[in-house]
This record gives C-alpha cells, sequence and structure tokens, in this order.
C-alpha cells in the first residue's frame, strides 16, 4: 500500500522534475519526525508545516516545543508581545496533543518591556496538563543588567510543578534570580539543573530541594551559583554530579551520596583566600573529573570503586604556600589512588615528583600514590622532560600498569625516549607507550 | 560473507549470524550486535544459535549498519568516534533514509541520534520553499491555504 502510494508520486514529480524523486521524507514514521524535530526550534518545525500537507500534520504533533527569543534593548517595539502571542496562540492549540518538552529562552533587555510575565506559569500549566516531561526555562524580562537591585528577585516556580506526574528533567536558568524554598515534591524527577541562581536564600531553598523534595533525582548540574556560602549536597539517589562556577567565598561543600556515580568539579572561581572545606563522601564514585582550586581543605571518603579519575589543577594560579599545596595534591591524589585510569596535568604531575622524592627519602617509594590497580595513565608534559626519569620510575612502581599516553610540548620532545620507557619494564608485561604532540 | 568461519575460528567471542531481507548473511560479533535492542531480544528469545532474520533491512544498507555496529564496539577514542560518525552520516539522502528506517527498526540509539540530528542540520534555517527542494517534497496546498498559514505563523516567517 505505501509502495504504490510512492510510486504514484514518483511518476507524477517526474513529470515535474527529473531531479526530483519520490519524496520519502513525507513518508517516515512519525517517531522518526519527531526524534529530528526535537533538535528544532519551533520556528524551524512552524517553516516545515507551511510546506505541504503532511508536514502540517507533523508541525502540529510535534511534541518538541522550543520557544527562544532575545529582545536586545534597541529592538524593535512590541517584539516581546508578538514573541508571546505566538507562543499562547500555539500553547492553546494543544487540545490535550502531547508534549514531551517545552523550553523557553526569553530574554528582554528593553526598559519598558510591559509584557505579561503570569503567561509563563500558564504555558507551564499547559505543558504538564499534556504529560510533559521536560519543562526548561531560561525566562529573564524586565530587567536592566546595569543596574544593581537593592533587592534579589525571587523566582517562584508555579504549583503545578508540584503535581506533576510526568515531569523528568527539569532545567531552570534564573538569571541572578533567588529560587523560592519549594513547597511541594518533585516525586518523579531524575534530572536537574539550576543555572545562575543568587542570593543568600537560596542557599536553604537549594539544600532542601536537593535533599527532600526531589527524591528520585539522578543527575544534578549546578551553574554559576552566588552569594552561597554552604553549599550541602546530600541524596542518595543522586548518580551523577556537576559542579561548574561555584561561588569565590565558598566556605563549605558537603556532598554526602551513597548512589554517586560520577562526580565532575570545575572549580575555577574559587578564591584560595577564602580556604573553603570540601568534605565528599561518595563511597561508589567511579568517574571523577577534577579542574582547578588547590584551595581546599579536602577530606575524601575511599574511593574504592574508581575507575577513571581526571586531576587538572593549575598549582601557579593559586595563592597557598607551597607546603600547604603539596598536602592538598596528595589528599586528592591518595583519594584517587585506586582508580584503574589517571589523567593527570603537568603540574600535578610535578607535585607528585616532588611528594615522590620526599617519599623517597623517608620510606624509600612512592607506593602509596600509585596503586597496583593502575592499568592506564595520561600525562601532559610541559618545558624540559626533567621528569622522564620519574616516569621511568613510576612504570617500574605500576606492576599493572598496560598503557602510557604522554602529550608532550615540543620543547619536551628531545628527552622523551620511548625505548627507555619500554626497557624500565620486563619483557614480559605487555606495555604500551603512546606520544602525542600537543 | 565469512559468516561461518568466524564462527568456527572465534572460540572465547561469539558471533552472531545476521540475515537481510535480501537473504545475505552477516557475521557480527555478539558484543557489536547487541547494541541493537531488536537483535538483543531476538538473540535473548532463541535466536542466537541459529540465523537472525531481519525482514526489513536489506543487505547493502545491513552492510553499512554493521559497519557502524563494529567500529563503535571498537574501543576507539570518543575523539576518534566522533570525527568517523560525522564522516558515516555524511551520505546522500536515499542512503540516509535507509539508515534512519533500519535503526529505527533496529531499535540502535545512538545512531538513530546521530541521523536525526544529521537531519535536522539540514533543516534549520531553510525557507518552506528550500525544504521542499531539499526533501523533493510537493506543495499541495491552495494558494488561500498557503497564504493563511503564512499569515498564522508570520513569526516564523520573518
Amino acid at each position: 500500500m505505501v509502495q504504490s502510494v510512492g510510486q504514484e508520486r514518483q511518476t507524477t514529480t517526474q513529470c515535474i522534475n527529473t531531479d526530483q524523486r519520490w519524496d520519502r521524507f513525507s513518508d517516515l514514521p512519525e517517531p522518526i519526525i519527531h526524534h529530528i524535530f526535537s533538535f528544532l526550534e519551533m520556528n524551524d518545525i512552524a517553516r516545515i508545516g507551511a510546506v505541504s500537507r503532511r508536514c502540517r500534520q507533523m508541525f502540529i504533533c510535534s511534541p518538541y516545543l522550543k520557544f527562544k527569543l532575545t529582545c536586545s534593548y534597541d529592538g524593535p517595539p512590541n517584539l516581546c508581545k508578538q514573541f508571546s502571542d505566538h507562543v499562547d496562540r500555539l500553547l492553546s492549540q494543544r487540545n490535550g496533543l502531547e508534549i514531551r518538552c517545552l523550553c523557553l529562552h526569553w530574554a528582554c533587555f528593553k526598559d519598558n518591556c510591559d509584557v505579561d510575565v503570569t503567561l509563563i506559569d500558564r504555558w507551564v500549566n499547559v505543558a504538564l496538563s499534556c504529560q510533559a516531561q521536560e519543562i526548561d526555562l531560561e525566562v529573564g524580562l524586565t530587567e536592566c543588567p546595569f543596574l544593581e537591585l537593592e533587592e534579589i528577585p525571587i523566582f517562584e516556580l508555579p504549583k503545578c510543578v508540584f503535581s506533576s506526574e510526568t515531569l523528568r528533567v527539569l532545567k531552570l536558568d534564573l538569571h541572578h534570580k533567588c529560587l523560592k524554598e519549594p513547597t511541594g515534591a518533585f516525586v518523579l524527577l531524575e534530572d536537574l539543573t539550576l543555572t545562575t541562581m543568587a542570593g543568600p536564600d537560596s542557599e536553604r531553598s537549594l539544600k532542601k530541594l536537593i535533599s527532600t523534595a526531589c527524591p528520585s533525582l539522578k543527575r544534578l548540574t549546578i551553574v554559576n551559583l552566588d552569594d552561597v556560602r554552604h553549599l550541602s549536597v546530600i541524596s542518595p539517589s543522586l548518580e551523577e554530579l556537576t559542579l561548574i562556577d561555584l561561588p569565590y567565598n565558598l566556605w563549605v561543600i558537603d556532598i554526602s551520596t551513597q548512589g554517586l556515580q560520577k562526580l565532575y568539579l570545575d572549580l575555577h572561581s574559587l578564591f584560595a583566600g577564602y580556604l573553603c572545606t570540601m568534605k565528599i563522601d561518595a563511597p561508589n564514585l567511579q568517574d571523577l573529573k577534577w579542574k582547578a582550586a588547590t584551595a581546599n581543605n579536602i577530606y575524601l571518603s575511599q574511593f574504592r570503586f574508581l575507575k577513571n579519575a581526571n586531576i587538572s589543577v593549575g598549582i601557579s594560579d593559586s595563592y597557598v604556600d607551597e607546603p600547604t599545596t603539596r598536602n592538598r595534591i596528595t589528599d586528592l591524589l591518595q583519594g584517587v589512588c585506586c582508580s584503574r585510569t589517571l589523567q593527570l596535568n603537568s603540574d600535578v604531575l610535578e607535585e607528585l615528583k616532588l611528594k615522590a622524592l620526599e617519599d623517597y627519602k623517608q620510606h624509600g617509594g612512592f607506593h602509596n600514590l600509585i596503586c597496583h590497580q593502575l592499568n592506564a595513565i595520561e600525562i601532559e608534559l610541559n618545558g624540559k622532560g626533567h621528569k622522564v626519569g620519574f616516569l621511568k620510575n613510576m612504570c617500574k612502581v605500576a606492576k599493572g600498569l598496560k598503557k602510557m599516553t604522554i602529550f608532550y610540548s615540543k620543547e619536551s620532545y628531545n628527552s622523551l625516549s620511548e625505548i627507555g620507557l619500554h626497557n624500565s619494564r620486563l619483557a614480559s608485561q605487555p606495555f604500551e607507550v603512546n606520544l602525542v604532540e600537543k | 560473507m565469512a559468516s561461518s568461519e568466524s564462527t568456527t575460528t572465534s572460540t572465547t567471542t561469539k558471533v552472531l549470524r545476521l540475515k537481510s531481507s535480501d537473504n545475505e548473511i552477516f557475521g557480527v560479533e555478539e558484543k557489536a550486535a547487541l547494541q541493537s535492542e531488536t537483535i538483543k531480544s531476538l538473540a535473548e528469545d532463541g535466536y542466537s544459535e541459529d540465523v537472525i532474520p531481519l525482514f526489513n533491512v536489506e543487505k547493502k544498507t545491513l552492510a553499512k549498519i554493521v559497519e557502524w555496529l563494529n567500529k563503535h564496539a571498537s574501543g576507539s577514542s570518543k575523539e576518534e568516534l566522533k570525527r568517523w560518525d560525522a564522516d558515516f552520516v555524511d551520505v546522500d539522502k536515499d542512503v540516509l533514509y535507509d539508515l534512519l528506517l533500519a535503526s529505527n527498526y533496529l531499535n540502535i540509539e545512538v545512531l538513530l541520534h546521530q541521523l536525526a540530528q544529521k537531519v535536522a542540520d539540514m533543516i534549520k534555517g531553510k525557507k518552506p520553499e528550500e525544504i521542499r527542494q531539499l526533501f523533493g517534497i510537493k506543495n499541495d496546498f491552495t494558494p488561500e491555504e498557503e497564504a493563511e498559514i503564512r499569515r498564522e505563523n508570520a513569526w516564523a516567517f520573518e
């Protein structure tokens, strides 16, 4: 049946244009069309809707509704009004048709934009009544970035989100607003992303949100947090945690997550002067990525199941004295010593070498930093390759090491000798060395 | 296809035999083949000792799919896979449709995702006329209907 329709089309279109062939796009099954639409904004889908009757049907049924507008301070006078009319009309026509994702990224930098913000709550309501699984809000309206506000505005979620039985993913960009304490629970929420959240009251809201309001949470991402001194992430269900750009004056980070498997910390923004304390209790961690900051006193639980650790710390950027830095790096390296694979940047490697020298004088080795479980290591070499001797020693100590990858800069090449590294191993042990120029 | 040889030579890795709709047989290591949820459930249903029939996939498409499955089970680095995948989906539209339908039928989530992304990238930013041209779609609206649709969605056309 489908084929005969196709052939009929082929013959009709061939009469018009020999370049045009059977239109297979229109015959794609609905799940594939929806999958394609999930990558498109509503404007693109609306333009598809003007292509043909079949395409119009695809547009009307699309469960992905992504609306985006940035209105600059000198934008046309009623741009926001036109945009909100457009969104409002499309959402009011849904008639209960499934919405899988509602995404609204709307920023306006005009001084006197009089758009009706209560519409947003209504749209979220419509989406949730159509079984929305994902809500992504990034709304910053009628705000002037140059004006210092006396009070931090508050962001409140519409009440309907707490009764949703379908919502799995929630992404909120608060545009430097303070999050109001949740008044209910997100029973099924698995994925939460919070961006540019500010205000000291956010501290309590955040704690409550994570520890009690999201019992099913699996993935949490916090980006660009401000005015918060204590950040505690206590969640037995959490599997993945990402923290990027925390407040520079943070005092305490307290992560207590029994089920955590992946942890990604980008702590560039932490300032050494405040000596933040970081406690991580994640006994089931498998994957750790740690970028920047030695400005912490680190208390790590045993990561016995760690498969991969990527440690990249810029030591020259820190204002802490050398012995303290070394102790902190040592704490960090000891924490990850069970890892099967390790990735270290040049600064960390240098610290490791110095620490090893120190240990060698005292106990004749650096066994407690490199474990026999280690089977692959990736390291970065900068400057003259004076670390080669140390790498040879490392190869001897790490009995299980099967693969070493070295990312080297030009000037360190001369002193690197692949053969030298190979010779430090017994011939019976399989060992692979890869040299990659940066 | 050297499927029977590979089944006899390999003692440690199991090889599944996949049969295309036009009766070509492909031998694929189990680890690679099970990236397809459909093959996985067929294998669990007891087909694994025998040939697994894939009625909706022709040999030329299945050959491409097998190539993808093998590459993605080969332990290549992320960067290499990314380059390889970009090359893999850079094909003409007919092959793209065949791969889309096959990866949907075989339920290979990662591949389906890459292919859908590729089609979406082709559509992004295009006008209705350009989309018609691109996919060979016939405009079956009356001029009145078309004007109405344009008026209604004026926002998207600016």
